[in-house]
């Protein structure tokens, strides 16, 4: 009779060896996906802290992306439009439209996906000091104000004002910012200034509305 | 009641028997190119391969297919001596018997080969030559030289020797003929007509592409290998057969089966 016991428990060992990488395939994928379901079901976003954690390592190497207090010649220069200071006080210091140096940059089509991610302004901020497009700091000044960071939302308006200082829309993220930070006469006391120099018909709205407290 | 896979298994006992020679389109090429070299002017042709790619069968099927029209002989297993090896030869070639308690005086041998020259032609087919010692393999090639003696050797080819190489094979062998193992497409049609030939339909069925290609793996297209595995392979068959036929599909043979084979043989390890 053929001796089959052995040769059965021979290949059952192999089959089971053979099977052995598939199963840790396995494993490794279904710990993956649970893995995966756990942060999605708490709202931890993997990608942001992979990326955080490779931007800081970036930071320790490299000089900080964003400098609130920097400025450089050439953007003093273009700050003769309209100063505001820290106190408050805003001053027009070239009275005629003429004096006005504008800097008319073609648009470009910014390939920015909306995000909450704070590293992504950081590179929009970034790529902001090299080329300065009023773009980037106008994307950046209505970003902070979506998210109620208005004293963010300020500097950036006030990054693309520097630069030119025709675009409504910035005016109104600055002025509206003053005024959810409590500064409600200064941020008349700005629009005021800017209708007189634009006559936006918008900008006249808007201070109704921000005088009438139904802002 | 006798199991199906009885008469399967018999058809891969391996043997030589020209009976069991299986008709393959590299077999019948590698068979006309012998057949050619055999009717050229040669003196010695040199047939090569490693064990188990048909050698021994070939020269069985050559000696069987031309014994009716030249004088050829088949010597299957070398001489255990020189001495019986020309006792052998001298009857052939004298066709007698040597007389009790004498050797061959190989010098009258040659010239008794030097005078058979287009009188007769002799074909002798030594198999497993490399059994045969360099002296031997000298006076082989002496005897080659009457012209009257034709020798086709057929020798296993190795992977750390260069048997063309080989002193007594540089300037004489005339025709050099490899034999190699087999693709997987010839080894499915090999596998199907030994199995056909015993009329074992269903089995030859029972084995698809996917089981060859796993027999091609493991044997890597050598005839004898090929043998062996089968031939195990239906033994498991055979028990299952008798004692647990719930473990065997008699349509489609179990993966498993081959691979226990495999591991009965030792192609695979645990």
């Amino acid at each position: 009779m053929y001796d089959i016991k052995p040769l059965e428990e021979e290949w059952s060992k192999y089959n089971s060896k053979r099977k052995r990488p598939m199963r840790i395939f396995f494993i490794i994928l279904f710990f993956l996906l649970v893995s995966f379901s756990f942060l999605k079901y708490n709202n931890i976003d993997i990608f942001a802290i992979i990326n955080k954690v490779e931007s800081e390592k970036l930071k320790d190497s490299t000089p900080s992306l964003v400098d609130i207090n920097h400025t450089n010649p050439k953007e003093k220069k273009k700050q003769t439009l309209i100063v505001v200071s820290e106190a408050g006080v805003v001053d027009n210091t070239l009275g005629t439209d003429e004096d006005i140096n504008i800097i008319k940059k073609p648009r470009v089509h910014l390939n920015i996906i909306e995000s909450s991610n704070e590293e992504a302004f950081d590179d929009v901020a970034k790529r902001f000091m090299q080329t300065h497009n009023i773009d980037d700091s106008l994307f950046l000044a209505k970003s902070y104000y979506n998210k109620n960071d208005y004293k963010k939302a300020i500097y950036w308006a006030f990054e693309t004002n520097k630069i030119n200082a025709e675009i409504d829309e910035s005016w109104f993220i600055l002025v509206t910012s003053k005024v959810k930070l409590g500064h409600k006469n200064e941020a008349i006391a700005i629009l005021e200034k800017y209708i007189k120099r634009s006559n936006s018909t918008d900008a006249s709205n808007l201070l109704y509305k921000i005088k009438k407290g139904t802002l | 009641m006798k199991s199906r896979y009885e008469n399967a298994k018999a058809a891969f006992i391996d043997s030589v028997d020209v009976e069991d020679y299986i008709e393959l389109d590299t077999s019948i090429k590698v068979y006309k190119q012998l057949e050619h070299s055999i009717d050229k002017p040669l003196k010695m042709i040199l047939l090569f391969g490693k064990p188990g790619t048909g050698k021994s069968i070939l020269l069985n099927r050559i000696q069987s297919k031309l014994k009716h029209q030249k004088e050829i002989h088949y010597f299957d297993i070398p001489p255990v001596n020189e001495k019986e090896f020309f006792h052998k030869l001298f009857k052939i070639l004298t066709k007698q018997d040597l007389p009790p308690n004498t050797v061959v005086n190989f010098s009258a041998l040659v010239d008794f080969c030097k005078n058979l020259k287009d009188k007769r032609e002799i074909i002798i087919l030594l198999d497993e030559a490399q059994m045969y010692n360099s002296e031997m393999m000298e006076k082989i090639r002496l005897l080659s030289d009457s012209r009257s003696v034709k020798f086709v050797i057929s020798l296993h080819k190795t992977d750390n020797e260069d048997l063309i190489a080989k002193e007594h094979f540089k300037s004489r062998i005339w025709e050099v003929i490899e034999l190699k193992n087999v693709t997987k497409e010839d080894q499915f049609t090999y596998i199907h007509k030994k199995l056909l030939k015993k009329n074992l339909f269903e089995v030859a069925n029972s084995i698809k592409e996917k089981h060859m290609k796993l027999i091609h793996a493991f044997t890597d297209g050598n005839y004898r290998e090929c043998n062996k595995l089968l031939f195990t392979i239906f033994e498991i068959c055979e028990y299952y057969d008798e004692n647990d036929p719930s473990n065997i599909d008699y349509d489609n043979i179990p993966q498993k089966i081959i691979e226990m084979a495999a591991l009965k043989l030792g192609y695979i390890h645990v």
